[in-house]
């Protein structure tokens, strides 16, 4: 944001935005469960010319052991940008940015994981981010949470997350470099797209009521399509999911934003009737007792 | 309608916790997980290793987010005080039955019962604790096969630890088996699939060892051969000094 005035126009006379996008419309995303054979569950996700990867490990043990809760896991995300991430050359470590971030997602998370089945444990997950395009705290959240799938730990639903913004007085979803940096605003979410409950809203610069509500509306419908997107990658794990054309999200009927329940799926992120076809278990998947020596 | 392992409920309705199969029991609904942690339970025999000792007890690890301590009196043995390290060391495995698990998971074991060991020699592994069912294979069919048609011995632990023991050739074929098993869990018929896995890899390895003999041999010849060039040679040598000789003379 900051707010260095542009000197080309970011928002073109026809109304859509300088690479082409109309104001509600997302970068191309794809995503990949299952990158990463030593982590218990990994993901990749590109957005736009954000790469992201994200490991879980764990349920574990915590260290140092002063951390751990005798009633439950904690989550301890870690968000880190690589040297080579951005244009001019980022000096590694955490910093005062990535260590907000990896504090906010780890709290996002906590709240989605069923941190009291695994009592003085903790999930740990590393975000990477190995180039950035703005939007990296999002595709991250996006590609952390279905690393947590991949790896099979309990949630209460997967996490999308996605950022609107406000470029040169107008409202936009999903925020490149060029439109953050000459930007007016950005609000970054992430929601529990099942019952529509918040685990991350931020907001850099100002917004008007209405332009926030408008942000908002951008972004639960970017949220829900994103949301598919990841159970795509989970169903087909261990494949890509591409979007074969640049999302157009449909046009809005009425604004209807202060009622997100409309914009939200009523199901559960592998809802029973949801599941593969195949019906109940394989033939051979009965617990039995171990084979004796 | 109620939430079995796997899944939970929300108002009326059941909802999945992990990526998993769907699972219908009555009127529990639950879900078979493709992944994740073991998670000790009451009366599981696992296959345990020893990471850590104190003066009366044995720390076990079990492949799993908890670790178990192993106290003396557990074992059939009459272990003084101090003594712990005379019957077992940093590294050994064990099979031990879950004893106990109270409410903040600390987990209790015991060697005390028929099979429960200290086992001595073979390898371990350690396959996903999700795909143990599948890897024992209904009423121990997939287990069966596989030490039959390995030749191993094979002890699968409930947490995911297999343990195993046969000739270097015989524990290959095993472990390229058991991995290839972890990787298609999910797909149907797995047994008859895990019989020709295990042909092919033994013909592999049977045409392997046809080539290296076949090198071997050529690599003989081939030495022979060189032997005997430079043997004539060397009479030439021999000869061509005592033309010379014979010349100045």
């Amino acid at each position: 944001m900051g707010g260095t005035a542009s000197t080309h126009k970011l928002i073109r006379k026809d109304g859509k935005r300088y690479d082409g996008r109309a104001v509600d419309e997302l970068r191309p995303i794809t995503i990949q469960a299952g990158v990463l054979k030593r982590a218990d569950g990994s993901a990749y996700v590109t957005w736009g010319e954000n790469k992201v990867l994200a490991a879980v490990y764990g349920p574990r043990e915590v260290h140092p052991r002063h951390l751990q809760n005798p009633a439950r896991a904690i989550v301890q995300a870690k968000y880190n940008m690589a040297s080579f991430s951005v244009s001019e050359r980022k000096r590694p470590g955490p910093d005062r940015r990535s260590q907000e971030i990896s504090k906010i997602i780890s709290e996002a998370f906590e709240a989605v994981v069923f941190v009291e089945q695994f009592p003085r444990t903790t999930v740990d997950v590393y975000i990477e981010v190995l180039q950035a395009d703005a939007g990296t705290r999002c595709a991250g959240i996006t590609a952390a949470s279905v690393a947590l799938a991949d790896a099979g730990v309990p949630m209460k639903d997967l996490v999308p997350s996605c950022a609107a913004g406000k470029v040169e007085e107008t409202v936009v979803c999903d925020l490149n470099k060029e439109e953050d940096n000459c930007g007016e605003a950005d609000l970054p979410m992430a929601i529990i797209p099942r019952t529509g409950e918040f685990l991350l809203l931020q907001m850099d610069g100002h917004f008007t009521y209405d332009e926030l509500m408008k942000a908002m509306e951008y972004n639960f419908k970017a949220l829900n399509y994103i949301y598919k997107l990841q159970k795509e990658a989970l169903r087909k794990k261990y494949a890509t999911v591409q979007l074969e054309e640049p999302f157009v999200l449909p046009k809005r009927e009425e604004p209807t934003v202060l009622e997100p329940e409309a914009n939200i799926v009523r199901e559960g992120p592998m809802a029973p009737s949801d599941e593969p076809q195949q019906g109940d278990a394989p033939p051979e998947m009965s617990r039995d007792s171990p084979g004796g020596a | 309608m109620k939430a079995g392992p796997g899944a939970f409920m929300d108002g009326e309705s059941v909802f999945s916790s992990c990526l998993g199969i769907k699972s219908i029991r009555g009127d529990t609904v639950g879900v078979i997980p493709i992944s994740g942690k073991y998670m000790p339970r009451v009366g599981d025999i696992v296959v345990g290793k020893v990471i850590e000792m104190t003066p009366s007890a044995w720390v076990i690890d079990l492949n799993s987010p908890y670790v178990a301590p192993l106290p003396g009196s557990e074992t059939p043995w009459t272990v003084d005080f101090g003594e712990t390290s005379k019957y077992m060391s940093l590294g050994d495995t064990v099979i031990v039955q879950i004893k106990d698990v109270n409410e903040i998971r600390r987990v209790g074991v015991t060697m005390m019962g028929p099979d429960l060991r200290k086992v001595v020699g073979g390898q371990t592994m350690d396959v996903d604790a999700t795909k143990v069912p599948r890897l024992i294979g209904r009423g121990g069919s997939m287990i069966g096969l596989l030490k039959r048609l390995t030749r191993c011995h094979i002890m699968v632990g409930q947490n995911g630890r297999v343990w195993m023991d046969g000739t270097v050739e015989d524990l290959t074929v095993a472990m390229g088996a058991i991995r290839m098993i972890e990787q298609n869990a999910h797909r149907m018929g797995l047994t008859d699939a895990v019989a020709n896995f295990i042909q092919g890899m033994r013909d592999r390895m049977e045409a392997k060892r046809v080539q290296r003999e076949k090198t071997n041999e050529a690599a003989e010849e081939q030495a022979i051969m060189k032997d005997r060039v430079q043997r004539a040679e060397e009479l030439k040598d021999v000869q061509s000094k005592d033309n010379m000789k014979n010349e100045e003379e």
